[in-house]
């Protein structure tokens, strides 16, 4: 204390600069070339003839990082560029919440920016998504619906413009309540909130034959697509869970995580079109921003493009990975696309590459 | 602070002193009774060295036992940062609403617990965690950030409660020449339950901007504008808050009327140099300011809840959703709003600071002008958690230097940060929550459960603690008016 008393500005000033310097030596481990912790895979596809393929993997890392690869068959090679995502404050929501529902499109972006994806995020309110819907679905388009209510601009008891359009090839992306279960109606004057108007037999438009159940709101063992695209959201909505048999009886993929019987996400053809629908809450905009993206940047969520394999591989600082992969190569019309993750919590790295 | 008497040894009444003076002076020294005055009034009369010694070794003793074992969510939010960035993300990869110099401290932590451990074992998000979340009713945490990034992150807030308390010290010592004094005011902050709650268990960083602001004004004081203002900048460019106080800057130059005015200038330029170099500093990455503006305008989930020590507390009333909603949707002009009239009523207080301060005597002025300036922040804004009220509580341990009330008010706003942390805020027990987690066989589960079940007893807690402590914070920025605006020649006596 007497160093103090005698010398307090001193002291002062040489906080100030040990303070500047920790944020020096902090901006140079963030920004100087070489200093921040970097992960780099390279995939490679060779025809080997034959009717197969060698997929060669390279990685290397600064620091330790758990990846999963996964090759898929896929009939189109590039991943989706725009997306569209329906938020509309004056509509009701379920299972989500006002906040989370408008916070996860700052989590989409800044997601896909981190990765370099060129994705193209478009916000759309009610009128706007009935705009979309009244258009043909356009090639490399996907709509993002994580409110768990359609407004009643685009679905009622008596209309309905989102199921022609998933028909006609429109790949719809579901968060929250079951879809389809309500029809959600704006504010009224003085009111808090809209109104959720249960639609008769609603869900059946979008899931026939698809029993719904399931306890658990948050499941612990992943199925082998979210083992392999790394679909990290175990949380599910009791009661509103699918039963993984209807799934693969409908010709749809299981995605997400599974309890028993059910499973939380899934992927179901409707037409020439794809309803994505991950019965859960949107409460985790982190988890959930992570898990689209990567579910995007796979491009393989629908039940048509095949699995051909997944692995999973570790990278230390003084341990890099290599190995090659024998295939067989795919059909008419398909590319293999390998899809490489880092399954660690909050990771940032991902990579895709294609035949 | 008090010399003569203790709270365990009161003065015996007068016989014609009323009884409700009586009870009033009992009602006071029972709160002070809050700050633990008597024994530290022993403590500081001993040896200099067993003085320090015991204080900070049982500040620092106690703040190390907790700051590993417990968490909040705000320690979830900082590790999850600092694990982004160690696993290569850039500084907003993880949306985070802080200012740069913040964010690049957590890259620190993240990049130093990253030689000891794993990068993507810095954060631990067990099932576990998710279900106690859902199960509550919302997902705060969704993760906890292992002990070492728990103690290293409260380990650089501990050292910032050293220099607080230190610096404390060095003012009243400097404004009183009573040791004695300065060592109770460096006690009071050190060993505050509230700064030690905020400090070892919550991990906020409110002691970092709050320390940088009275260092501006000391070293202002004793002629080093350039490094005033770098403290300045440091205090902004760590929490935004202190820019709310530049009209008080303004006018501790304008109160240098012992200045020459050619000389005033230049301490003004020197200031405004140092304040643009750290800004500078913080914000050469190529659209780094962007990104920040982008994340602060629209916030990740704000808006979600509006309570803490302003108006805004009302919208957390039961059955006032649909303020919230407004609010929600409102944010940005709101946040707007507010700064224009947490500006202005500063610029009130610098006004009267200005005529008062002078070279010899600006202790007193500024003190009170601060603490009438930080409230008027607290009002104006939509203060959400108790670590804010660590703002005031320096200034209003220098007050308490000056007047006995101060010391009651200090004494009280403790109290109430204290049990406004212990109760939660309308939700999950901060304390109880994450602890529940680190130490498998404490289960407040069935407390959670038991408070968020009570549709009377959550809210109207949080309600009632609001109230009292914006009411008391009320009372303290209205005498600081009253003693900013009373003339005084030679400066303010400090209370024996």
């Amino acid at each position: 204390m007497s160093a103090l008393r005698l010398e307090p500005v001193r002291l002062l000033q040489a906080v100030i600069v040990v303070f500047v310097a920790a944020l020096l030596l902090s901006e140079g481990l963030l920004y100087a070339p070489g200093a921040r912790p970097r992960l780099t895979v390279e995939q490679s596809f060779h025809d080997l003839g034959s009717g197969r393929v060698a997929l060669f993997t390279n990685a290397t890392g600064s620091f330790d990082a758990n990846l999963a690869q996964s090759v898929f068959a896929v009939a189109q090679p590039t991943p989706p560029t725009d997306v569209y995502y329906y938020y509309d404050a004056n509509y009701p929501v379920s299972f989500s919440s006002i906040a989370d529902w408008f916070g996860l499109t700052q989590h989409l972006s800044v997601v896909a920016s981190a990765r370099g994806l060129p994705f193209n995020l478009t916000l759309v309110d009610a009128v706007g998504l009935a705009g979309v819907l009244r258009q043909p679905p356009r090639a490399n388009t996907v709509l993002i619906v994580a409110s768990g209510v359609l407004p009643d601009t685009v679905y009622t008891a008596q209309s309905d413009l989102l199921a022609p359009w998933i028909r006609l090839g429109g790949t719809l992306v579901w968060a929250g309540d079951t879809v389809g279960r309500y029809e959600g109606t704006p504010i009224a004057p003085g009111a808090t909130f809209g109104k959720l108007l249960p639609v008769p037999n609603g869900s059946a438009r979008f899931l026939s034959g698809i029993h719904l159940g399931g306890t658990g709101i948050v499941y612990s063992n992943r199925s082998v697509f979210s083992d392999a695209v790394y679909l990290a959201y175990p949380y599910a909505i009791a009661g509103g869970a699918f039963r993984t048999s209807d799934v693969l009886a409908a010709n749809g993929r299981v995605l997400g995580f599974l309890d028993g019987a059910w499973t939380n996400w899934a992927a179901f053809p409707i037409g020439q079109g794809t309803l994505v629908d991950l019965a859960a809450p949107g409460y985790d905009v982190v988890r959930l921003s992570f898990s689209l993206v990567n579910l995007l940047q796979s491009g393989a969520w629908s039940p048509t493009n095949t699995l051909e394999g997944a692995s999973a591989f570790s990278v230390a600082s003084n341990s890099p990975f290599s190995s090659v992969a024998l295939l067989a190569a795919p059909g008419a019309g398909l590319h293999l696309c390998a899809f490489s993750v880092e399954v660690d919590y909050l990771a940032p790295f991902a990579a895709r590459s294609c035949a | 602070m008090a010399t003569g008497s203790t709270p365990t040894d009161p003065a015996p009444p007068l016989r014609s002193e009323g009884r409700r003076r009586r009870l009033l002076r009992a009602m006071r020294e029972g709160v002070q009774l809050s700050l633990l005055l008597g024994p530290l009034e022993r403590l500081a009369r001993t040896s200099h060295r067993r003085w320090l010694l015991v204080v900070l070794l049982t500040g620092t003793g106690l703040r190390l036992l907790l700051a590993p074992l417990t968490s909040q969510y705000d320690p979830a939010i900082f590790g999850e940062s600092s694990a982004t960035m160690a696993m290569g993300g850039g500084p907003y990869t993880y949306l985070i609403v802080y200012p740069t110099d913040w964010v690049l401290v957590l890259n620190l932590i993240g990049r130093t617990a990253a030689l000891f451990l794993p990068a993507n074992a810095l954060v631990a998000a067990p099932a576990a965690v998710l279900t106690l979340g859902l199960t509550l009713g919302g997902l705060e945490p969704t993760s906890y950030p292992v002990p070492l990034v728990a103690l290293l992150e409260k380990g650089i807030v501990l050292l910032f409660d050293v220099a607080m308390a230190g610096l404390l010290y060095s003012i009243v010592q400097e404004w009183s020449g009573d040791r004695l004094k300065a060592r109770l005011v460096f006690a009071a902050w050190f060993l505050n339950p509230f700064v030690v709650i905020e400090s070892g268990i919550h991990g906020a960083f409110d002691v970092i901007p709050t320390f940088f602001v009275v260092a501006a004004f000391y070293l202002w004081y004793h002629d080093r504008p350039l490094s005033a203002g770098a403290a300045f900048g440091l205090g902004v460019m760590v929490k935004v808050y202190p820019l709310l106080l530049l009209p008080l800057f303004v006018a501790a130059l304008l109160a240098r009327r012992d200045l020459a005015p050619v000389r005033r200038a230049m301490s003004a330029l020197w200031f405004g140099l140092g304040t643009a170099g750290i800004v500078a500093l913080s914000l050469w990455p190529p659209g780094i300011l962007q990104q920040y503006l982008q994340i602060v305008g629209t916030g990740p989930s704000v808006g979600e809840s509006h309570g803490g020590f302003g108006p805004w507390s009302l919208s957390a009333f039961p059955g006032l959703g649909g303020w919230r909603r407004w609010l929600f949707l409102n944010t940005a002009p709101v946040a707007l709003i507010s700064a224009a009239i947490a500006f202005g009523l500063v610029t009130l207080f610098a006004i009267y600071y200005a005529r008062r301060a002078g070279a010899g005597n600006w202790h007193a002025p500024l003190t009170y002008a601060a603490v009438g300036s930080v409230f008027a922040i607290l009002l104006s804004f939509s203060v959400t958690q108790p670590q804010y009220l660590l703002w005031i509580l320096p200034w209003l341990l220098l007050a308490a230097v000056v007047e006995r009330r101060f010391r009651t008010v200090a004494a009280a706003l403790t109290l109430g940060g204290s049990t406004f942390y212990v109760v939660g805020l309308a939700g999950p027990l901060y304390l109880a929550q994450p602890t529940a987690i680190f130490t498998h066989w404490i289960s407040f589960s069935l407390i959670d459960a038991a408070v968020l079940g009570s549709p009377i007893y959550a809210p109207w807690v949080e309600l009632v603690t609001t109230v009292s402590v914006f009411l008391l914070l009320t009372y303290a920025a209205l005498q600081a008016l009253r003693r900013l605006r009373r003339p005084t020649a030679g400066g303010v006596r400090v209370a024996a």
